[in-house]
């Protein structure tokens, strides 16, 4: 079932045309990857489904509500992480959990469920007691990501999830996101990464200058265009 | 907790750092130190002081007139020297700061009017009050001196008329009409009374002002600054009550700095004033002018004070869309510091309501000048005028506000930004 209905997405910044006319369909469960260069439109995309920028043309609909419409309610049923993300640096990495924790929770138990999944995503051990202006970038990625999930959202928005942080964390963030996938959580993501995308998605939306190519599984996408990776079938598609 | 306390509190932890509080603490401790200096050094200056008398005349008058500087708190030393060199040498010696020189002949000059000159020697090592205060306590004696002796010539030769008539022939008497009260006071008098009470009001307020909103536009850039904007954005609380949050912590933090700022500044000021600042000293006059503050005029003028704080946040709040980091907050905010600094200077020098029509209507339309003439058409019975200072701010503000709200609710939070360089660049 599509619990994410983009149509004919339209986005203009002036004269400019970031998104033209879009559309792609996102199931419950699976993780969605937009993959493309940049500027391709990935982030516009992504800040539009996060209610943060409005639409000029097209329709979304996230589990049946209308972007535009009930905005306040579709916030509080998404995560969304920007690729660009920092954390309050006067706060310690648990201050930061928290905070956030209490924008979710109905609840102190649920708040406390929410920070203690966090503490367990972020990984960061002792150093969460320590102030965020003191980590090192892949630290502070970790805490956003473990904010990201912790909440346990119906969808989580995730733009460029691994950025700035090493191989060993990168593999480790796939997996947990593909962990949180398995527990129902729907995933939206986007990366220029064309390998990480093709490993964490269950499903691809090539898209590049505003449009969207094609749409498919990494599989199917590498046999119909008779490719050996996404990078490849990417090349193949926008040429 | 409600998710505007979690984000209240989030926005207060984020402006109360020790770079706030370190330079804030050391501001309340200098100035309270500066006053209890400056308080004793003053003290000392009217205390008992000794000075060097070089007496060359030693007849009545002359003893008459060390009598006179005892009365004054000036105890004179006649040490036996040779010239006025050795008694400069020996008030150095001792640290006395005057000596003064009685020529021979003093007493005989003086009654047969031929004014002798008595020569006073200050020894000056700095600028400090007792070596300023000293000279000028012996220049009161001899004054004191001069109008009793000449006071004696006038009633030698008018037997039957005061001294005091033949010195000033015509006597004036000071009035002051306000509403349609009149007491018997210059209009002088009136004005350093009112000052001496209310002299911390505009000052208070305009740190308040710009104090809350440099606070505001920081937060706002921090938010951008540091990247975390977008995702606060997204999490489910209303815009508005972002927008509003930022504001209150920015109006909590400052008042409690202000608070610190005036407990400082009255040290300061009670240590330079000895403690006559605010004083109720002149609280008689202005009272019986009806120049005081009734419960009526604190309500209108602390709702005066409020909206202009709030025209002055929503003003910062749409200004700080537009920049990137606190570097660009800082300068974005110079033109409310110029429309803040025009009326309080005005205000300070001169009364408003003199000057010409269109620099009237400049000054009115300034929504921050309100809070400042308030006080001075309260207690001239002009109410309406601040009523109607009171609507305007009100407007203003709603405005305002529901400007920075839409911003906040729009893509321009994200996007919106100044571009220097095409704002500057030459057509």
């Amino acid at each position: 079932m599509a619990i994410v209905e983009v149509k004919n997405l339209i986005k203009d910044y002036g004269a400019l045309r970031a998104v033209d006319g879009i559309s792609f369909d996102i199931n419950e469960g699976e993780i969605f990857g937009l993959i493309g260069p940049n500027g391709a439109g990935k982030t516009t995309t992504l800040r539009i489904i996060s209610t943060i920028l409005k639409k000029n043309g097209g329709e979304v609909a996230i589990f049946g509500m209308r972007l535009g419409h009930e905005d306040a309610r579709i916030r509080e049923i998404i995560s969304y992480l920007p690729e660009e993300a920092g954390a309050y640096k006067n706060l310690t990495g648990f201050g930061y959990l928290d905070f956030m924790a209490g924008f979710y929770a109905k609840n102190p138990s649920e708040k406390k469920a929410f920070i203690e999944r966090g503490v367990e995503i972020a990984d960061l051990g002792g150093r969460l007691k320590s102030k965020v202006s003191t980590y090192s970038k892949g630290m502070t990625r970790k805490l956003l990501v473990a904010r990201a999930l912790m909440i346990m959202p119906k969808l989580a928005i995730l733009d460029e999830p691994t950025s700035g942080l090493d191989v060993v964390n990168s593999i480790e963030i796939r997996e947990i996101i593909k962990g949180f996938a398995k527990n129902g959580v729907t995933v939206l993501l986007s990366s220029h990464n064309m390998l990480e995308v093709e490993f964490l998605s269950d499903r691809v939306a090539l898209i590049d200058k505003g449009k969207i190519f094609d749409t498919g599984t990494p599989s199917k996408l590498k046999e119909k265009y008779n490719a050996r990776n996404l990078e490849e079938v990417f090349m193949e598609v926008v040429k | 907790m409600s998710k505007f306390t979690n984000i209240l509190k989030k926005d207060i932890k984020e402006l109360v750092t020790l770079e706030l509080i370190v330079p804030l603490l050391i501001m309340v401790v200098l100035f309270s130190f500066i006053g209890n200096l400056v308080s004793s050094e003053t003290k000392k200056a009217m205390a008992p002081q000794n000075i060097v008398v070089l007496d060359y005349d030693n007849s009545n008058l002359s003893t008459n007139l060390m009598n006179e500087l005892k009365q004054g708190n000036l105890i004179p030393e006649t040490p036996s020297v040779k010239n006025m060199q050795s008694a400069i040498d020996y008030a150095k010696e001792k640290g006395i700061k005057v000596v003064i020189e009685i020529p021979k002949g003093f007493e005989d000059s003086i009654f047969n009017l031929k004014q002798p000159e008595v020569n006073i020697y200050s020894v000056m090592n700095g600028l400090s009050i007792t070596s300023l205060s000293q000279p000028s306590m012996v220049r009161n004696v001899f004054q004191l001196l001069n109008d009793s002796i000449s006071s004696e010539f006038i009633k030698q030769k008018f037997a039957n008329v005061s001294p005091e008539i033949v010195k000033n022939p015509i006597k004036t008497k000071d009035f002051v009409i306000l509403n349609k009260t009149v007491a018997e006071v210059s209009p002088e008098i009136v004005s350093q009374a009112f000052m001496s009470q209310n002299i911390f009001i505009p000052m208070i307020l305009v740190f308040v002002i710009l104090y809350s909103s440099q606070m505001l536009a920081s937060l706002i850039a921090l938010e951008k600054q540091n990247k975390t904007l977008e995702t606060l954005l997204t999490v489910p609380i209303q815009r508005p009550l972002i927008v509003v949050s930022k504001m209150l912590s920015s109006g909590i933090v400052t008042l409690i700095i202000s608070v610190l700022y005036l407990f400082g500044m009255k040290n300061y000021m009670g240590g330079i004033s000895g403690g006559e600042i605010g004083s109720t000293q002149y609280s008689g006059v202005l009272q019986k002018l009806g120049l005081t503050f009734t419960s009526q005029s604190f309500i209108l003028l602390g709702i005066s004070t409020f909206l202009a704080i709030l025209a002055a946040l929503a003003v910062t709040t749409i200004l700080a869309v537009y920049v990137e980091d606190v570097k660009g907050a800082q300068a974005m905010l110079t033109p409310l510091m110029v429309l803040l600094m025009i009326p309080y200077f005005i205000t300070l020098f001169t009364d408003p309501n003199t000057l010409s029509l269109p620099l009237k209507i400049f000054i009115y339309a300034i929504p921050f000048s309100h809070p400042f003439l308030a006080s001075q058409n309260l207690l001239f019975g002009r109410v309406s005028f601040v009523i109607y200072g009171i609507l305007y701010e009100s407007i203003f503000s709603i405005v305002c506000v529901m400007i920075a709200t839409k911003i906040f609710s729009s893509d321009k939070i994200l996007t919106a930004k100044v571009k220097w360089g095409k704002l500057f660049k030459s057509r």
